[in-house]
């Protein structure tokens, strides 16, 4: 079984299956972008995301030859850098890391505004509100705009499970992006008076 | 909030000004130049199936058995024992009679260890 894969694409990942490592290049470029917008979201600090991306790089090119078009490219990569991720949530932080957390619990005032601006973003509160599978379930499916199938493939949970969790992960957000808009709104209230 | 403006929300919320700086992007592509050494080689497309490789295990072991030497099959009445006795005790007493009892051997080399250690004042 094939799935739909820009010809294009499937040139390069042939090259690259071949060891070109500028074919490789080409994948990397097209698809760091959206794989660390998804680690930096998923991850608990930003050191790991940036580990993680370049370990599922690293991995990717190491492992590309037993690639099979099965699924899309993305989804392939994408299970890897879940993988990845994942072993490295796993281990404990180093010193430097817990002062990054520390600091970042008293952020300046242009990390506040940055704070601000963010507080509200729906993949915030996903993030603060679902657990891991479930936030990268929707991430995967709204965002990276893979089929019900290929989430699936990537987080290792089968089809049915991946329906009820969307579903049920809608309702849970929709629930508190309303608390949140409800606790905005009487914050703002109590400061006008 | 209804389902569909959630659902337009989630597609188009995620930042698009996070980006990989080009310094990660070179981060990354020398780990992965470094590890081409270590890359796994191609495959070669095809894969031999359980059944097929249980034939190719059953036809070699049949082959070698062919091959093997015949053992010596073993005698279904086994013999008397009274006369294996019997032949074992003829030999035994034809055996020479000057020949060296091993114990008188051992005592003789005792001795010559004992004088040896008395002449280098060791006490046994």
């Amino acid at each position: 079984m094939t799935v739909r894969q820009p010809e294009s694409e499937l040139i390069l990942i042939d090259r690259a299956q071949q060891g070109s490592v500028d074919a490789f290049e080409k994948l990397v470029f097209k698809y760091q972008d959206g794989l660390y917008r998804f680690l930096l979201a998923r991850a608990h600090n930003r050191a790991d995301a940036e580990d993680a991306l370049q370990e599922a790089f690293v991995a990717a090119y190491r492992y590309l030859p037993s690639y099979r078009p099965r699924y899309r490219f993305s989804t392939w990569l994408f299970t890897i850098a879940i993988r990845q991720l994942g072993r490295l949530s796993k281990r404990q932080p180093t010193p430097e890391e817990i002062s990054e957390t520390v600091s970042c619990e008293r952020p300046g005032p242009e990390q506040l505004g940055i704070q601000a601006e963010q507080e509200h973003s729906i993949w915030r509160t996903a993030r603060a509100t679902l657990g891991d599978a479930q936030f990268t379930a929707m991430w995967l499916f709204y965002v990276e705009d893979m089929t019900v199938a290929e989430v699936g493939a990537a987080i290792k949970r089968p089809v049915s499970w991946v329906k009820v969790n969307l579903m049920r992960s809608r309702q849970r957000l929709g629930r508190a992006l309303q608390l949140d808009n409800s606790e905005h709104s009487a914050t703002v209230t109590e400061v006008a008076l | 909030m209804n389902k569909e403006s959630l659902q337009q929300l989630l597609r188009s919320a995620p930042d698009t000004r996070v980006s990989v700086s080009a310094r990660q992007h070179q981060d990354i592509m020398r780990e992965v130049r470094l590890s081409n050494a270590t890359r796994k080689q191609p495959s070669t497309g095809w894969t031999i199936p359980a059944w097929g490789a249980g034939m190719a295990a059953t036809a070699m072991a049949v082959f070698y058995m062919a091959q093997a030497p015949q053992l010596t099959p073993i005698p279904a009445v086994p013999e008397k024992t009274g006369s294996s006795w019997a032949a074992l005790e003829q030999k035994l007493a034809a055996l020479p009679q000057e020949a060296a009892i091993p114990e008188t051997e051992l005592e003789k080399e005792l001795e010559r260890l004992k004088s040896d250690l008395a002449r280098f004042g060791i006490k046994s």
